[in-house]
C-alpha cells in the first residue's frame, strides 16, 4: 500500500470519491415540471460541479507529487488531546438543550483544561465559571440575546415552582 | 454639492451625533471581536436602541458600528485565527502568521492604519463621485456579475502554494459544492437527505469557524512542537513588538493600500458584491503584483498581505453605500438590515434621498469619515490590551477559542446541531490541513457559490440558454479574459515545474546507477 503513502493521492482520492457520491445524488434532485427554463435546472450547476472534480482529482493524481508522504505527516504527533478535545466539543452540543448554557459550558472548559494539562483544580474552576458567567451576564443581560437555560434547569424550575 | 457638504458637517458635529460616531464605534469593535457578532448582528442589535432618535443620528450611531465591527472582526481573525465575517477571512491569512511571529501590535497597528485609509479614500471617493457611481452599477447584469464572481475564484490561484494550484481548485471546487446544499432559488431541496436542519444550507459561519478557528486551535494542539517555537515559549511572542510601523514597512504597503483602497471601492459598490469579494481580489492582486522572494512570504505573514484585504473591505464597505443611498438596493447583508432601520425611521432611500432628506444623507457620508477617525483614535491605544490576549497560557487559551467559536455559531442559529455540524468539519478541515490541501480556497468558493448561481441562472434565462454572453458581451468577456489568464499562467507554470522536477530526479536517479 505504498502507493497510498501519499498525502495528495489520498487528497485527491478521497475528493474523487466525494465528486462521484455527489454526482450519483445530483440525478435523485427532483426538477420541478411547472419550471419552463431548461437551460437552467436546480441540476445543472452541481452535474457541472462534480464533473469538475473529478477531472482537476484525476489531474492531481496523475502529477501528485512523490516526496509528500503521508505517513511521516501523522508521526510523532500529539493526537490524544486532540481527539480529547473533539470528543469533548462533541458531548458539549449534544448536552447543550438539556444541561443549558452555563452548566454544560462550564463543564465543558474544566474538561478542557485538564484535557490540556492544567492541574491545579483551582484555576480551572475559577477560570471556566469566571469566563461562562461573563459571557452569560454580557450576551443576556447587555445584548438582551437567547441563551438556553436547559431543560434540567427547567425542570427543577418547575419543581420548586410546583 | 458644497451646500450639502456644509449641512452634513453641521449635522454630524453636533455634540450629540460625535457621541453616536464615538459609542458606536467602541460597540461595533467590541462586538465585532466576539466570533460570530459581526455588522448585522451589531447594527441589529442596535435598532432597538436607535428608535427614539432621529433619523440621522441614528444612521450615524450605526455607521459607527458598522465600522467599529468590521474592525472588531479583524482583530479576533489576526489574534486567534477566528475571522467571524467573511471580509475578515483573508485578513487572517498574514495576519494570524504575524500574530504567532510574536508581531500582533504590529499586525494590528497595519489593520489600524489600513483600515483608515481604505474607509478615508472610500468617503471621499464616495463624496465626490455618488451619482455617477450609482449609474456605473447599474449598468452591471447578472452576465458581468457570473464573470466576476468566476475571477473572485481565480483568487484561489494566490490562495495556493507554489505548485499547489490543481489542490486549491479541488478546494474551491469543494467549497462550491458544499453551497449547494439546501433549498435552490426554485425552492427545491438539494443534498438536505430530508434533515430539517440542512434546508437552510450550511451555515457560513459554523463553516469559516470549523476550517479557520477550530482546526486551527485543534492543530496547535496536535503538533505542540510546533507550537512551541511560536507561542508563548517563545520570548518574542511575550513582547508585543512595536506599534509603529518603519520607514520602509509604510513605503512597503503604501502603494498597496492605494490600490486596494481603489479596488476595495469600485468591487464595494457593486450590489451583492461587497467587502469579502473586495478582501480576496486585492489579496490575489498582491500577490500577483509581488516579486517572486514578496510572494513567498503571502499567508506566512506578509504585511502587504494583511494591508491589503483591510484596507480593501473598509473601501469596500464604505462602496456599499452607493447602492443604499442612491439607489435603495442593499449591496451587502448589512446594508439590508440599515434598509430596514431608515425605513422604519419613515425615510425611503433612493434617488429622492438627497433632496428630501439632505441631512440624513450628506451627515451619513461625513459621520462615515468622522467614524474612521475615531477609530483609529480609539483603537491604537487598546492594541496592548487586546494583544494580552495571546499572553494567556496555551492550555487555557485553546479552550476558551474553542468555546468562543462553538458559542458564535451557536448565537446566529440557535441551533445545537449547528454544533455537532461544525466539530465534524472541524475534523474534517484538520485532516485537509495535514493532506496538505489549503482551506482558504474552500471558504472562497463556499462564499461566492450562491451568488455565481443566481448570476448564472438570469444570464442564461436572458440569452435564452445561450453561453454566449461570455463572450459576445463586452464587459463579461473582458473579465472573463482576465480570469482566463490568471488561471492559466500559473497552471502552466506548475505543470512545467513538476515535469522539470522529474526530469531532474530521473537524470539524478540514472547517474546514481551509472
Amino acid at each position: 500500500m505504498k502507493i497510498l503513502d501519499n498525502r495528495d493521492r489520498v487528497g485527491s482520492l478521497l475528493l474523487l470519491v466525494f465528486a462521484l457520491f455527489y454526482l450519483a445524488y445530483t440525478f435523485q434532485i427532483p426538477l420541478d415540471p411547472t419550471v419552463s427554463d431548461d437551460y437552467f435546472t436546480p441540476r445543472t450547476l452541481p452535474i457541472g460541479l462534480a464533473i469538475a472534480t473529478v477531472v482537476c482529482s484525476v489531474l492531481q493524481l496523475a502529477v501528485s507529487s512523490s516526496s509528500a508522504s503521508l505517513s511521516s505527516a501523522i508521526a510523532g504527533h500529539a493526537w490524544k488531546p486532540m481527539v480529547l478535545l473533539t470528543v469533548f466539543m462533541l458531548i458539549y452540543s449534544l448536552l447543550f438543550s438539556f444541561l443549558g448554557f452555563v452548566l454544560a459550558s462550564i463543564l465543558f472548559l474544566m474538561a478542557s483544561f485538564t484535557a490540556l494539562g492544567e492541574r491545579r483544580l483551582l484555576v480551572s474552576i475559577m477560570v471556566s465559571v469566571g469566563v461562562v458567567l461573563f459571557m452569560w451576564a454580557m450576551l443576556t443581560q447587555l445584548f438582551e440575546l437567547y441563551l438556553d437555560s436547559g431543560s434540567l434547569f427547567r425542570l427543577i424550575a418547575g419543581e420548586f415552582h410546583d | 454639492m458644497i451646500e450639502g457638504i456644509m449641512i452634513g458637517l453641521y449635522t454630524a458635529f453636533t455634540p450629540t451625533n460625535l457621541l453616536m460616531v464615538l459609542i458606536g464605534c467602541f460597540a461595533g469593535s467590541f462586538i465585532g471581536m466576539l466570533p460570530g457578532l459581526g455588522p448585522v448582528s451589531a447594527i441589529a442589535l442596535m435598532i432597538p436602541i436607535t428608535y427614539g432618535f432621529d433619523p440621522a443620528s441614528g444612521l450615524i450611531l450605526m455607521a459607527g458600528v458598522y465600522y467599529g465591527a468590521i474592525f472588531g472582526g479583524s482583530t479576533s481573525a489576526i489574534l486567534i485565527n477566528a475571522p467571524g465575517v467573511s471580509g475578515a477571512v483573508a485578513t487572517a491569512f498574514d495576519g494570524y502568521p504575524m500574530a504567532q511571529r510574536g508581531m500582533a501590535g504590529k499586525a494590528l497597528a497595519i489593520a489600524a492604519y489600513s483600515s483608515f485609509i481604505g474607509g478615508t479614500v472610500g468617503a471621499i471617493l464616495l463624496l465626490v463621485f455618488v451619482q455617477m457611481l450609482a449609474t456605473l452599477s447599474l449598468s452591471f447584469q447578472s452576465a458581468d456579475y457570473f464573470a466576476l464572481m468566476l475571477f473572485g475564484c481565480t483568487g484561489v490561484v494566490a490562495l495556493s502554494a507554489k505548485g499547489q494550484v490543481i489542490k486549491a481548485i479541488l478546494m474551491t471546487l469543494l467549497g462550491l459544492m458544499l453551497s449547494t446544499v439546501g433549498e435552490d432559488p426554485s425552492g427545491i431541496q438539494r443534498f438536505t437527505f430530508n434533515i430539517p436542519d440542512l434546508y437552510d444550507g450550511i451555515s457560513f459561519l459554523m463553516l469559516s469557524m470549523a476550517t479557520f478557528a477550530l482546526a486551527e486551535a485543534l492543530l496547535s494542539v496536535l503538533r505542540p512542537g510546533a507550537e512551541a517555537t511560536t507561542n508563548e515559549h517563545n520570548p518574542a511572542n511575550n513582547k508585543l513588538s512595536s506599534l509603529t510601523l518603519t520607514k520602509a514597512e509604510s513605503l512597503e504597503i503604501a502603494p498597496t493600500v492605494g490600490r486596494s483602497s481603489l479596488l476595495g471601492f469600485f468591487v464595494g459598490i457593486l450590489p451583492g458584491a461587497g467587502a469579502t469579494i473586495a478582501s480576496f481580489l486585492a489579496y490575489g492582486m498582491e500577490r500577483n503584483l509581488a516579486s517572486t522572494d514578496k510572494k513567498h512570504e503571502f499567508g506566512k505573514g506578509s504585511a502587504r498581505g494583511l494591508a491589503a484585504p483591510e484596507t480593501a473591505n473598509n473601501a469596500a464597505s464604505t462602496g456599499s453605500f452607493v447602492p443604499l443611498l442612491t439607489l435603495g438596493i442593499p449591496g451587502s447583508a448589512t446594508t439590508a438590515v440599515m434598509l430596514g432601520a431608515l425605513l422604519s425611521y419613515g425615510v425611503q432611500p433612493g434617488p429622492r434621498l438627497y433632496i428630501e432628506h439632505p441631512e440624513v444623507f450628506w451627515s451619513v457620508i461625513i459621520s462615515m469619515y468622522l467614524g474612521n477617525i475615531i477609530l483609529l483614535i480609539l483603537n491604537l491605544p487598546l492594541i496592548p490590551y487586546m494583544s494580552k490576549l495571546l499572553d494567556i497560557p496555551k492550555n487555557l487559551l485553546t479552550p476558551m477559542i474553542l468555546f468562543f467559536s462553538l458559542i458564535g455559531v451557536y448565537l446566529v442559529s440557535l441551533n445545537t446541531v449547528d454544533l455537532t455540524m461544525m466539530v465534524v468539519f472541524g475534523v474534517i478541515a484538520v485532516g485537509f490541513r495535514i493532506l496538505d490541501f489549503p482551506l482558504a480556497p474552500l471558504l472562497l468558493g463556499f462564499i461566492l457559490g450562491g451568488m455565481m448561481e443566481d448570476n448564472l441562472r438570469r444570464a442564461l434565462l436572458i440569452w435564452d440558454g445561450s453561453f454566449a454572453f461570455l463572450w459576445q458581451r463586452p464587459m463579461t468577456a473582458v473579465i472573463m479574459s482576465i480570469t482566463l489568464l490568471t488561471l492559466a499562467f500559473p497552471l502552466i507554470n506548475s505543470l512545467r515545474q513538476r515535469s522539470k522536477n522529474k526530469l531532474i530526479t530521473e537524470l539524478a536517479t540514472n547517474n546514481l546507477h551509472d
